[in-house]
């Protein structure tokens, strides 16, 4: 049967290009979700590296500084039980409503200068439009 | 009002389960009467379904307060289109939405003389969803729950609904969505009934067709909603639910292909089934996604408990399936087998595997993060760049198939002729690349790639019609455009194939140019101030401020010049309305096949200097314009009369009759 065992070759290519397609770009594109503690936990043990991160918290409404000629934005994010803050870099525009107090998400990397270096700066305001239960 | 919709979904709840039980007796033998009884029950079940649905719409309409879901998304100052729309703003109206259109399909294929022998399965397994539908609005997410003391006002609809996307979107995504549950109900229907022929296929060919359409357009009129409301300058995110109405139309995709290969060949009859079920499953799993609120996404309603209900429904009716899959499986195992592994059918075998791979890529992107948070503790998303460089590949692969299935031969395939029938699109397209990149300087390889390959898939179709037209030319002596109308109209689903194709191939030069040669940058402009980025020179006066109807309104008007040539005012606006606290960005756009200026207002400083973002981005029309495109082919195929027919020189050889095969 050599029809079917080149069928059989073939298909298995596909898979193994479709296999290795998969996981290399998983790998790069893996993002962890924590909270600002679990950065400063794992960021003082050194774990973090370059991983791809995802972190949410509460805006310092005094921390922020934005300067429109560099298109630079700086800010802190403290952890909901207020004990942990991080800052963080963002070259980019001020979201609106950036105001003391909002949920905050941004994505980007934690880096040795201990301040998150952001690609993605994310605000969630407390919408009455959801279903409030 | 109230009064009236909670009447309407109770009596066609009622309905509803009185026709699954009636078909149930007339398939057991009890006699004809229950069969006419189950019709009528089905078409009351619409009828009543209808009645509450007008009822919410006057409700909606007239701004009646006293129901809750009313007052969560309209206001009184809403303009009246959006109050309609809000019929499908939140969870309940759009449970009933949904539920309403099944129903109409429901009835529809019931009602249909052509379907006589499979009424009695399909009809009940539509009936059987709908009633899981309206289940639901009787008892989980009641649309007409009223408020002991109704507010003077309502809360009005989120700002960025308020969008023409929003009348328009919803509605075709839906139908799509919905309709993909009749070809599923038939393809039961034919398991149940032991006939696993290609009937059920023709009779659901138009469904499956329109279906696919709506889908289509659904993701597109979403994507254009985005581009133009969101502000950020693109137009899909693989966001969660962006990826639940993408699966569907990727496995449907893979349908309606492969069930070619079955009509033609009688083959991959198992593969077909589980091809409709994975399809079917896939718009109730989007259902899910979007209403459990477990994953987090801008498009998504707000948590409920609905989401448990659309898991258990979705699991069992696909287990349901599949059991029967399997208990059929020696009526679908007969066929025939494969004979070449370079043949037609091993190319849309082909075009299969990459359609579902692309689509379990997604699935498994999409889930991920609730999957990791389920097993290791930790929640993991993946990122963008994972579906870009999954699928980027296999949308090339894809594509390249495009120009080669529809030319290779049945059965088996021989290599000389194929290199004969390749020469000319391949040696057409080696032109294009070098003429892209030592005449247009293009330079990057991805883009180069796609290109190439969409100037071969548009040869090699043309050259397959070129041939045809000189084949009949020599025929019947009809002279050149009279023969290629002749050729085109006689042959309507291959051909209405090709220009489907052809919207395609649009569609991959848009997103490849869109995301291959994109650039952004940021400007402050101090009034007065004129600057220049790329071909545009933009000059900024001021910020100025205006109301209207329910919003305040702070834009500026940007003068555009590209190239000399002047574009005129573009207003650029920062939207607040007075039902939100968050402002809304709308960008203004100047779109033309080259590329598209799209500039947004992010900003102001007290000294009266304003900050803009400034997008360019490639091409873009040429997706939006290739989705229209596709609704001309489907059409085309679809239209009735001779040559839409199935028994067209597509098939080849061998006359096709229902159920069974006379060559």
């Amino acid at each position: 049967m050599p029809k079917k065992i080149k069928l059989i070759f073939a298909l298995s290519v596909l898979l193994g290009a479709f296999g290795y397609l998969m996981v290399s770009s998983f790998n790069n594109a893996k993002t962890y979700y924590m909270t600002i503690n679990e950065v400063t936990a794992s960021a003082d043990k050194g774990k973090l590296g370059e991983q791809n991160l995802k972190v949410s918290g509460k805006l310092v409404g005094e921390s922020v500084k934005w300067e429109p000629s560099k298109v630079e934005l700086r800010f802190e994010m403290i952890s909901e039980d207020q004990k942990e803050t991080m800052p963080v870099l963002y070259k980019g525009v001020k979201p609106d409503n950036f105001n003391d107090g909002i949920d905050v998400i941004v994505d980007g990397k934690y880096t040795v200068e201990q301040v998150f270096l952001a690609d993605k700066v994310m605000t969630k305001c407390p919408s009455k439009y959801e279903e409030q239960q | 009002m109230a009064n009236i919709g909670t009447i309407g979904l109770s009596i066609a709840f009622g309905m509803g389960i009185y026709s699954v039980v009636a078909f149930f007796l007339f398939n057991s033998n009890r006699g004809l009467k229950y069969l006419l009884s189950a019709k009528n029950a089905v078409y009351g079940t619409a009828l009543f379904t209808t009645i509450s649905v007008l009822a919410m719409l006057y409700a909606l309409i007239t701004g009646d307060f006293s129901i809750e879901y009313v007052t969560q998304y309209t206001s009184q100052d809403l303009p009246a289109i959006y109050k309609l729309t809000a019929l499908w703003a939140g969870n309940a109206g759009s449970l009933l939405f949904w539920a309403w259109i099944l129903v109409l399909l429901a009835a529809l294929v019931t009602v249909s003389k052509e379907n006589r022998e499979y009424i009695p399965y399909a009809s009940p397994i539509m009936m059987v969803v709908s009633v899981f539908f309206l289940f639901m609005l009787n008892f989980v997410s009641q649309p007409f729950v009223q408020l002991l003391s109704p507010p003077p006002d309502g809360m009005g609809m989120n700002p960025m609904l308020q969008n023409p996307g929003m009348v328009i979107h919803p509605v075709t995504l839906y139908l799509g969505y919905v309709g993909f549950t009749v070809p599923f109900a038939f393809a039961m229907a034919a398991l149940i009934m032991k006939n696993p022929g290609d009937q059920w296929i023709k009779l659901t060919r138009k469904w499956t067709l329109i279906s696919w359409l709506f889908l289509t357009l659904g993701n597109l009129f979403g994507a254009q909603w985005a581009y133009v409301e969101l502000g950020w300058g693109g137009y899909w995110a693989w966001d969660p639910v962006e990826n639940a109405s993408l699966m569907p139309w990727l496995t449907g995709s893979a349908f309606l292909h492969s069930v070619m290969v079955q009509e033609r060949k009688n083959m991959l009859k198992i593969w077909n089934m589980v091809l409709i079920i994975v399809t079917f499953g896939l718009t109730l799993f989007g259902t899910f996604l979007v209403r459990s609120g477990v994953v987090a996404s801008v498009h998504a309603f707000g948590n409920s408990s609905l989401g448990a209900y659309f898991l258990i429904f979705t699991s069992l009716i696909i287990l349901a399936a599949l059991y029967l899959v399997a208990d059929r499986i020696n009526l679908l195992r007969q066929g025939n087998q494969f004979e070449s592994y370079i043949s037609k059918e091993s190319s849309f075998l082909l075009n299969n595997l990459l359609l579902v791979g692309s689509a379990f890529s997604i699935f498994w992107g999409t889930v991920f993060p609730i999957v990791s948070e389920a097993v290791v503790g930790q929640k993991i998303a993946v990122g963008i760049p994972f579906f870009n460089q999954v699928n980027a590949p296999i949308g090339l692969a894809f594509t390249l198939l495009m120009g080669i299935c529809p030319l290779i031969a049945w059965r088996k395939a021989n290599f000389e002729n194929i290199a004969k029938n390749f020469l000319w699109p391949w040696i057409i397209a080696i032109i294009g690349m070098l003429v892209m990149v030592f005449i247009g300087g293009i330079t990057k390889p991805y883009a180069l790639i796609a290109y190439t390959i969409c100037v071969f898939v548009i040869s090699s179709t043309l050259q397959d019609i070129l041939k045809g037209v000189r084949v009949r030319k020599k025929l019947t002596g009809e002279n050149l455009i009279v023969s290629l109308i002749r050729l085109l109209s006689k042959n309507r689903r291959r051909y209405g194939g090709y220009v489907i194709h052809m919207g395609i191939v649009m569609m991959i030069v848009g997103i490849t140019g869109s995301n291959v040669f994109n650039s952004e940058a940021v400007k402050t402009f101090k009034p007065g101030e004129t600057a220049v980025v790329g071909d545009y020179t933009i000059s900024f006066k001021g910020l100025q401020q205006t109301s209207r109807d329910n919003m305040e309104v702070i834009y500026a008007d940007l003068r555009v010049i590209k190239n000399n040539y002047d574009m005129g005012n573009l207003q650029v606006e920062k939207v607040f309305y007075s039902t939100s606290e968050q402002p809304m960005t709308e960008p203004a756009i100047i779109s033309t096949f080259k590329e598209d200026f799209y500039v947004l207002l992010t900003g102001w400083e007290d000294d009266g200097s304003a900050i803009f973002k400034i997008h360019i981005n490639p091409q873009i029309k040429w997706l939006w314009t290739g989705g229209w495109v596709i609704v001309i082919g489907v059409i085309f195929a679809l239209w009735p009369g001779k040559g839409s027919g199935v028994g067209s020189r597509y098939l080849g050889r061998g006359e096709v009759s229902y159920g069974k095969r006379v060559s």
